[in-house]
């Protein structure tokens, strides 16, 4: 206790009735670390050979928002991620052909993840591209059927950037129904094919995941108030950072730096660490989802993950995150990814179910150390009253902003050639 | 991705300001964490807890990093100041008060020379306290050496 003497300007800081514009080094390196100024220049993605050619974006921004690539012709990608809202699609859980079990996660700034999905069963932004239009809940469609699309829809875009499309017309060697995950018949179908069509099939698939993730690459976050609020503060400009943000907002914020904890996992310029933790979202029997523990046994063992055939990574150097991946999560269930804390407004509902319709529902969840469950809950209770809650979700409304990328990315391709 | 400064004893301080101010406050720090060095290892060479090996770790990023797989370069030797050669090193630790482990699992990629290890694959994705320790064992001799770090 005595270490409150060491320093004294700490002493008289009682922001409920005055707030203090100066800032310790730790709490202006904390600031700091949240800053969008301090998001790193994107790194190169190994596994995908084409994520930075700007003509694979403009293919992968059609595909993005083309119906046809699903079995019904009403499902795109932007159904689930629409850009308006952040790309997400404003309900608890995601409905593409059929109800699905999880809340669509925001694509923003997404390229700086190593993990995809709230279990992280993808390690790409190209391979997590793939599992939906597979999945019969969303897009519905079949590795083999979505070539014959992409040949007829998008043959000269797809040969300029992978090269020449098998012979696909040809239905013996490409029966038009195989699929691995189809009924008796397509499956038996899909295996009937030599192996090696089916490896140019699946090659093609992951081909179209690689390019729709060059699009998505261009999705970033921009700068919000907090931003300017925090280069001011670096700055030591404090009339200017006096300016940013309201007093509200800035003792949510010391709360959030500082004995909220948030800090633990919302860190980094994306507020997120994009790992995964227990924090009590289980609500009740029926509703047990094993999260990581199932999700990196999925990862590990996925056919387009960074250490497979279809990555373009050197496998010995590369995909650091999959090769020290930590295997064993079965001490650990219900842990889920980290969500950004950015654009919040535009994201509700929140959690991997959904199950929070708005910031002060979340905020209670937190404060009260999360529901008593029998599983592990990284959570301890906050015990702030109702007007710090108040001021951690001001703080958090702060971190609404415009999204970086050119705006015509954001808007459906005006123009859909079709090549018959 | 993250650059936080090298810090001080003054987040202790920050906290107990706060105690003053509020009834609010969750602890966070305990005892044994202020004799440890802020974002960056121990120099000293560490004992294991059975006395067999000592642990040296010889080279890290200046600053560790958050949310930043990276490398360290350990040297183990014997209780009689031999350099252990041919150790099985396992890694392991975590955050023992938010009952975790480490969020990678790192693992030898090299030896370098005798009783010198590359490690490849650390990450630590959390500010806070941090246990790594290595487990390790030469011809069925084993011992677990302990290394804290503190980061912010």
């Amino acid at each position: 206790m005595g270490l409150i003497g060491l320093i004294p300007w700490a002493e008289a800081q009682c922001p409920a009735d005055d707030i203090p514009l100066r800032w310790s080094p730790d709490e202006i390196a904390a600031i700091r670390s949240l800053w969008i100024g301090n998001l790193p220049r994107l790194a190169p993605d190994p596994s995908n050979a084409v994520a930075d050619n700007p003509r694979a974006a403009a293919f992968g921004h059609r595909l993005f928002f083309d119906t046809r690539l699903s079995a019904n012709g009403k499902v795109a990608c932007a159904t689930c991620h629409q850009p308006a809202r952040y790309f997400t699609d404003g309900l608890a859980t995601s409905l593409g052909m059929a109800a699905t079990p999880r809340n669509a996660m925001t694509l923003v700034g997404t390229a700086y993840s190593p993990w995809f999905f709230w279990d992280g069963r993808k390690d790409s932004q190209w391979a997590q591209a793939l599992a939906p239009l597979e999945s019969r809940a969303e897009h519905g469609l079949s590795r083999r059927k979505l070539a014959t699309i992409i040949g007829r829809y998008y043959r000269d875009e797809y040969q300029n950037l992978f090269g020449a499309l098998p012979a696909l017309a040809d239905s013996k060697r490409f029966p038009p129904h195989a699929d691995a995950l189809g009924n008796r018949k397509q499956r038996a179908a899909w295996q009937r094919m030599a192996e090696a069509d089916r490896l140019a099939i699946s090659r093609i698939f992951a081909n179209i995941g690689k390019a729709i993730a060059a699009y998505e690459r261009r999705i970033m976050p921009g700068a919000a108030r907090f931003d300017a609020f925090a280069e001011a503060v670096i700055n030591g400009r404090q009339a200017a950072a006096a300016n940013a943000l309201s007093k509200d907002e800035i003792v949510g914020l010391r709360l959030f730096i500082g004995p909220a904890g948030c800090l633990q996992c919302h860190n980094g310029p994306q507020l997120s660490n994009f790992e995964f933790h227990s924090t009590a979202i289980s609500m009740g029997i029926r509703d047990i989802d094993a999260g990581r523990a199932l999700g990196i046994k999925q990862v590990l063992q996925d056919e387009f993950n960074c250490l497979s055939r279809h990555s373009d990574a050197n496998k010995e150097s590369e995909c650091a995150a999959l090769r020290f991946a930590v295997r064993d999560w079965q001490n650990q269930p219900s842990a889920f990814k980290t969500p950004t804390l950015r654009n919040l407004a535009f994201t509700a509902p929140y959690m991997r179910n959904g199950q929070f319709r708005n910031l002060r529902e979340v905020l209670a969840h937190y404060n009260q150390g999360g529901t008593d469950r029998a599983d592990r809950n990284e959570l301890q209770a906050l015990n702030l009253n109702q007007r710090e809650l108040a001021q951690l979700e001001a703080f958090l409304s702060s971190l609404n902003g415009a999204l970086d990328m050119p705006a015509d990315l954001m808007l459906p391709p005006s123009v859909i050639r079709t090549n018959k | 991705m993250t650059h936080f400064s090298k810090a001080s004893k003054s987040a202790g301080a920050i906290l107990l300001a706060w105690l003053a101010c509020s009834q609010s406050v969750i602890a966070q720090t305990s005892p044994t964490q202020q004799e440890v060095p802020f974002n960056r290892v121990d120099a000293n060479a560490q004992v294991g807890e059975r006395g067999r090996y000592r642990v040296k770790v010889t080279k890290t990023p200046a600053v560790i990093p958050i949310n930043e797989i990276h490398t360290w370069t350990v040297y183990v030797e014997t209780a009689d100041s031999r350099p252990l050669i041919g150790a099985k090193i396992e890694v392991g630790g975590g955050m023992p008060q938010h009952s975790h482990g480490l969020p990678t699992q790192p693992k030898v990629v090299l030896v370098l020379s005798a009783g010198v290890y590359l490690i490849d694959g650390f990450k630590f994705h959390m500010p806070g306290y941090w246990e790594v320790d290595f487990n390790i064992d030469a011809e069925g001799v084993k011992d677990k050496v302990k290394f804290r770090l503190q980061l912010q």
